[in-house]
């Protein structure tokens, strides 16, 4: 039987590096918050205790288990550059109890963090080839932090094309960002929207996977890091696979209810893998035959 | 051999150094109790456990230990079904110190648990302490605890740790092994701690047709298992079946109550829950069992991910059957049967996977 995979892009096991205890969580000070759309927003955060906010480091794709007490915890993925030294970004849509509670607060409000939990997209293994990013909706955030940290060490990657779609123009997150992830050489940005009700959008119409048609790939010295809604995922691994990507190559990061972020609370079962520790980036391979109806 | 009339010397000697937790009878069953004299150790009853079914009589027969597992398991001491992770001060900016759960005053020592339970214990730590983030909650409750395991010579009807390699001797893990023969306990050590009792205790050598009593008797005890199940190649069997129809008839027997996962000795899953006062400044986190038999288990804001019964039932089989064995290289089931005797409409989970082995697609 095949033994229990690594995580999927480097050797970091998502040890909490908040405290000892990985179930306590510290202070963060919200810094600065930029609103994105009309329910989502970027928020800037600092440690309070200066000891963790410079021991605290994460892996582009890693996630925080943040915290309003007496509210409860949301898994939310970090959306900054890593290289950001003493500080560190969520971007989170206000859609359930916590969330919804996280979208209330102010500058200078304090939530509790854990973390950093979970693998990492494998930036490593991606050197020297071309990168090709896939995400649909706000799951644009837990690849902005592989975005930002491929254009910083730009000459270590083959082409950079990032395909990227949301039901409306109003949807799109990091907006700010667009011009300058497509303004270097060979580094491209497709966009698409699945509807447009009254402005000029001069872009693509239709789901995330059409982009494909449109973008030049190399489909063999490629990897794919792929984020957004499940169905999306599923739809986008069948597109890459039809244009010969081979399955290694494949990258995906899913979501699922978490409550400890340490493979310790069960909730975030996919078959055999802990998506808080095992995922939540996994290699396609990690995923064969579970993709299956309420596996 | 320690003489049956010297076996609360035994205890006595546990107590002195650990709060022990043995075998109680309480409200017509066996309950796991932490006991302050010798007399709260349920002695001379005889159980009898069905699928759906537990009955407990008094026979009074001269053997202590003639009973089965009740529905207790250490994890109730270990993993508590409710625990405070910490408790602390919120400001109104949000700002907060907190405390956490200090743990449990002394040391725990298991005494008469069944080699099953022995064997469920180091399932758990293979959650909780086996991780690149330890579990502090359980760690603190674990260190340092005495397994002071009972074989067992009369296994009951729902039970098939023979099967499930657990039992019915205690191979591994064990501080103290006692096994109730006619003469008297076999009693052997199974680590420093565990000859450091013995030693206190007035034991004799035993005589060489008590061991082989005892060997008889744990022999014979594999024979008398009330349930068997075929472990060959299973992980692989129910990972391949998860398109097995027998999961859609599953669905209409298992009412989803979730006993089963209650009264496992493994099952680990866990919710938390926040607390706060009106004047939102005392606030604190609780760790509670959960199941992945409750709907809300798997719930997102995007929906569901096991949205139907058969996907729960189905999950948690493959999951002690097949995942566990892939996550942490044991099975998640110890064989203990507690899932059978315990399930209100009877469900057998050897039952379950013979099916799905024998007619998988």
């Amino acid at each position: 039987m095949e033994t229990m995979a690594g995580n999927a892009g480097s050797s970091h096991h998502g040890k909490a590096v908040t405290s000892g205890n990985p179930w306590l969580p510290v202070p963060a000070v919200i810094s600065e918050i930029r609103q994105e759309t009309y329910d989502t927003a970027t928020y800037t955060l600092t440690f309070k205790n200066s000891k963790v906010r410079w021991a605290y480091a994460f892996l582009p794709g890693q996630f925080n288990m943040l915290g309003i007490l007496g509210m409860g915890e949301a898994p939310i993925s970090l959306s900054s550059d890593p290289a950001l030294f003493g500080a560190f970004e969520h971007t989170i849509r206000a859609v359930g109890n916590v969330t919804k509670a996280l979208a209330r607060l102010q500058k200078g409000d304090t939530i509790g963090i854990r973390g950093p939990f979970g693998s990492a997209w494998p930036m490593e293994e991606a050197r020297d080839k071309d990168l090709l990013v896939i995400a649909g909706g706000i799951g644009l955030s837990p690849l902005r932090p592989a975005i930002e940290q491929a254009l910083r060490q730009r000459r270590q990657y083959g082409r950079i094309t990032i395909l990227y779609g949301a039901k409306t123009p109003d949807d799109l997150v990091h907006t700010a960002d667009f011009e300058r992830w497509s303004a270097g050489a060979d580094t491209h940005l497709h966009l698409t929207v699945d509807r447009v009700a009254d402005r000029a959008w001069t872009h693509q119409l239709g789901v995330v996977p059409v982009l494909l048609e449109e973008a030049t790939l190399a489909t063999a010295r490629t990897i794919a890091m792929v984020c957004g809604p499940e169905v999306m995922l599923r739809f986008a691994v069948v597109d890459l696979l039809k244009r010969g990507f081979p399955p290694a190559h494949i990258f995906l990061s899913l979501e699922r209810r978490m409550r400890c972020g340490v493979a310790q609370c069960g909730h975030c079962f996919l078959g055999p893998r802990f998506v808080c520790q095992d995922g939540p980036v996994f290699r396609y391979t990690q995923l064969y035959g579970l993709f299956v109806e309420g596996a | 051999m320690l003489a049956k009339e010297d076996l609360p010397e035994l205890v006595t000697v546990l107590m002195a150094s650990y709060d022990v937790i043995a075998p109680g009878y309480e409200n017509g069953s066996i309950v796991l109790t932490r006991i302050t004299s010798v007399d709260a150790i349920a002695t001379g009853y005889r159980d009898h456990q069905e699928p759906g079914h537990y009955r407990i009589e008094k026979v009074n027969d001269g053997s202590y230990f003639g009973y089965n597992n009740g529905m207790e398991s250490p994890k109730t001491f270990l993993h508590p079904a409710r625990l405070t992770l910490f408790s602390g001060q919120l400001q109104p900016n949000g700002d907060f110190t907190l405390a956490e759960e200090p743990g449990i005053p002394r040391r725990l020592a298991f005494f008469g648990i069944r080699p099953c339970d022995s064997f469920a214990v180091h399932v758990l730590d293979k959650t909780f302490l086996d991780n690149p983030n330890v579990d502090q909650p359980y760690r603190r409750r674990r260190d340092g605890s005495f397994l002071a395991v009972l074989n067992c010579t009369s296994p009951g009807n729902t039970c098939f740790c023979a099967s499930m390699g657990t039992g019915p001797r205690a191979e591994t893990g064990y501080d103290l092994r006692m096994t109730e023969l006619t003469e008297g306990f076999l009693i052997e050590a199974g680590s420093s701690r565990g000859h450091e009792i013995q030693g206190q205790l007035p034991v004799r050598p035993a005589p060489a047709t008590l061991a082989k009593e005892s060997e008889r008797t744990l022999a014979e005890a594999v024979h008398h298992m009330g349930r068997t199940l075929n472990t060959h190649n299973l992980p692989q069997i129910l990972r391949g079946s998860l398109e097995h129809p027998h999961w859609d008839f599953m669905k209409t027997w298992c009412i989803g109550c979730t006993n089963c996962t209650i009264v496992c000795p493994t099952c680990f899953c866990n919710e938390t829950l926040d607390y706060i006062d009106l004047k939102l400044q005392n606030t604190s986190r609780e760790r509670v069992w959960d199941s992945c038999f409750a709907w809300q288990f798997t719930e997102m804001h995007g929906g569901n991910t096991r949205p139907d019964l058969k996907h729960r039932y189905r999950h948690w089989v493959t999951h002690k059957l097949s995942y566990w064995m892939e996550q942490y290289g044991v099975f998640g089931c110890v064989g203990c049967g507690r899932c059978l005797t315990w399930c209100p409409v009877g469900i057998d989970i050897t039952e379950v996977a013979a099916t799905v082995r024998g007619k998988r697609r």
